[in-house]
């Protein structure tokens, strides 16, 4: 199996097999545009976004699920589930909400619609059923709203439907 | 980013999709972001796949560039916080987002959320609220279902900042278009409008007169619009109004109308020698909607004559329109040749919905279907058979209500990546998936999750519910006509089943259906709680839950 290396903002160097970095749409553009054959194992691919404890976490989900289906396409009509999560998934993701938000900024970056997917839905969940200000608390945002303009969105909200 | 930037050149210059002038403009773009934000990838992927329409990817590129260095950015501003005074740091609250939801993520999430959901969460704090707008601006609908709501919806505006709400649906009487309400929604609103559509049709019947054409028109000139659906309006206000024989609407993807030859009593075109004439008319206008909307992607024409969309196709005439997408034409019937030459004038069409004629031959569906390679969604009505199809491997999702005269087996071969399919198969012979003999193979998908067959239970119905869940592990919605028998082979067979409709006609007694509790029960009669499983068709939700 042919391998690429990829090179964390913090030096670290991950040699991955080609197939599995191919999950992630950013390296394989890459790869696919720079023309990197299977000789040319030496090349380093730099991911100056994403840090060497996150760059593995990637790694471990991709190899994981590596053999999976490729996703479905964005699709307005479809479902949004949340409760399809796999018990796998579930267990990798219980991480601190840091190296969860960071796994997803990773997912985003490197292009891997599946981790991004997964990850988004488990942050959908912590949203679903809370009040503004539970959500506050979770992720330890501060109000910055007046009274008057708090009245004034949920004026509006109630104009709001689904499409 | 000089590699990326001879990615981006190459690429966006080889679509053919894209007139020179938007070229133009992304590749200045492209220049400015990469000479000002020293960005590293802009996310090309999306500009080789030709999947999404460019100005989209362009955002999508920008999402990236945001979310990818905002660490940068985010500790600067600590930096800068922590250096600047007390009173400073206060002021700055308005840009004081949490350090690990950046906006893009944000949207991320919002969609798997229902949109009071996103609206609940514009109260979390201000860049909550700007990301939650922008994701309502796109997602969310204000309906009115009279005139007079309109009043406290502009009342309440009055006051908002950034409006989360662009897309309109207004559910009122024909004569209401001309209401000052409405004309006021439109002043107020207008130069922001997306969406609008005017559906007229429930209170139709009522109407007593038709709305005044200029009125429409001026309503209609819009800016920013890119969806206009007018359900129920005669199609003879629209060719008076002449929206588009003076306007350009460079930005509308998507157009709905139905053709009502005889309203109000008027136009009538009973007679035979005015009938052409209407037909010319319609077409005119269809032809000047194409000519206007330049980026038409979705066109849906209800009720049109099939002569008058045979006339629209006829090569030569119709121009060829590779922005189209999406078609659905609900036609009578279709003249074949008809479908040929639509075929070959929207070659990127990617949903097709339509009635064929009696008369169609399998040979012309296969011409037709290899006509478009990227259709996606397909639902051909009427007609007689199917006898064959080309391969195609883009489509996700087919609905052949017609005869089928293929074996699934064949049918599966020719559709890899098919999702949900209808099938009415002609004999159940076509559902065996496994032959012995010289053709031991067996037909596999694991990316279908929907299948509906229509047809006389028969000798190998139960044989194939008995393989089914090895052929199509994915399967979660079954459809067919059912018998006892039936009923245990799928509680036996199929436990990744999360939906089972019953057809009607179907012979199942209430003991078939012992462990499964009304509630989940859904009858498509409006009498839902006294199911009657013998007589009418029904469905069962939330399997997934049970233990079978």
């Amino acid at each position: 199996m042919p391998v690429v290396r990829l090179q964390s903002v913090d030096g670290e160097v991950f040699p991955v097999d080609v197939e599995i970095a191919r999950m992630s749409f950013a390296i394989r553009n890459m790869l696919d545009d720079l023309g990197v054959q299977d000789n040319d194992a030496e090349e380093v691919i730099p991911l100056p976004n994403v840090t060497g404890p996150i760059l593995r976490k990637v790694i471990e989900w991709c190899t994981h699920h590596k053999d999976d289906p490729p996703p479905p396409e964005e699709d307005d009509t479809r479902e949004k589930r949340t409760d399809d999560i796999p018990a796998w998934d579930q267990e990798f993701l219980r991480v601190d909400q840091a190296v969860l938000f960071d796994i997803i900024l990773a997912a985003n970056y490197l292009d891997i619609k599946g981790l991004l997917d997964v990850t988004c839905k488990t942050v959908a969940n912590m949203i679903k059923g809370k009040t503004p200000e539970e959500i506050r608390k979770l992720f330890n945002i501060k109000n910055d709203f007046t009274p008057a303009e708090e009245e004034q969105i949920r004026k509006e909200n109630e104009w709001c439907e689904e499409k | 980013a000089q590699v990326f930037l001879k990615y981006f050149h190459r690429d966006v210059l080889t679509d053919a999709g894209l007139n020179p002038l938007r070229r133009m403009e992304i590749l200045l773009a492209a220049d400015i972001i990469f000479e000002h934000l020293k960005v590293y990838s802009l996310k090309l992927g999306y500009f080789r796949s030709g999947r999404q329409p460019v100005e989209r990817q362009f955002e999508l590129a920008q999402q990236v560039y945001t979310s990818g260095t905002y660490r940068r950015r985010e500790t600067e501003e600590i930096r800068q916080r922590q250096q600047s005074s007390p009173e400073e740091q206060t002021k700055s609250t308005d840009r004081d987002y949490h350090p690990l939801l950046n906006d893009c993520v944000l949207r991320t999430c919002f969609k798997y959320l229902s949109v009071k959901t996103v609206a609940n969460c514009r109260l979390v704090s201000k860049f909550w609220n700007q990301a939650a707008c922008s994701y309502l601006r796109q997602k969310s609908v204000v309906k009115f279902k009279f005139a007079e709501e309109i009043y406290g919806f502009t009342n309440v505006m009055e006051s908002s900042g950034d409006s989360p709400y662009q897309r309109f649906i207004l559910h009122i009487f024909e004569h209401e278009i001309e209401h000052p309400l409405v004309k006021l929604l439109f002043e107020r609103f207008g130069a922001s409008i997306t969406s609008i559509t005017f559906d007229l049709q429930g209170n139709s019947r009522y109407a007593f007169k038709a709305p005044d054409p200029k009125v429409l028109k001026s309503l209609l000139e819009l800016p920013r619009i890119e969806e206009i659906r007018l359900y129920g309006l005669p199609d003879h206000i629209l060719r008076e109004s002449q929206l588009f024989d003076t306007n350009s609407f460079p930005l509308l993807k998507t157009f709905s109308f139905s053709i009502y030859q005889d309203k109000y009593g008027i136009n009538r075109t009973n007679s035979e020698d005015e009938l052409p004439l209407v037909l010319k008319s319609n077409r005119a206008l269809i032809f000047n909607i194409i000519e206007s909307a330049r980026n038409l992607q979705f066109l849906e024409i209800g009720s049109i004559h099939s002569d008058c969309a045979s006339m629209l196709f006829q090569q030569g005439y119709f121009p060829r329109m590779t922005t189209f997408k999406t078609l659905s034409l609900n036609v009578s019937s279709f003249r074949t040749e008809f479908l040929i030459h639509m075929g070959g004038s929207c070659p990127n069409l990617t949903h097709l919905s339509c009635f064929l004629d009696l008369t169609t031959t399998p040979d012309e569906v296969y011409m037709l279907l290899s006509k478009v390679p990227l259709l996606k969604y397909l639902k051909l009505r009427g007609g007689k058979v199917v006898a064959d199809i080309p391969l195609m491997s883009a489509l996700k999702e087919v609905h052949f209500l017609m005869v089928c005269t293929l074996p699934l087996k064949t049918l599966m071969e020719k559709l890899p990546e098919v999702r949900i399919a209808t099938v009415l198969l002609k004999s159940t012979d076509y559902l065996v998936l496994q032959k012995g003999g010289q053709d031991g193979s067996i037909i596999f998908s694991n990316t279908l999750r929907a299948l509906q067959i229509s047809l006389q239970e028969g000798l190998y119905l139960t044989d194939f519910l008995g393989r089914i869940k090895l052929n199509f592990p994915c399967l979660s919605s079954l459809r067919l006509r059912a018998t006892s028998e039936i009923m245990k082979e799928i509680f036996r067979n199929l436990s990744t089943l999360e939906e089972l409709y019953i057809d009607e006609g179907s012979t199942v007694s209430d003991q078939d259906i012992t462990g499964i509790s009304s509630e989940d029960l859904y009858s498509d009669t409006e009498d839902q709680d006294d199911i009657n499983v013998n007589r009418t068709g029904f469905y069962i939700g939330d399997l997934k839950r049970k233990s079978l």
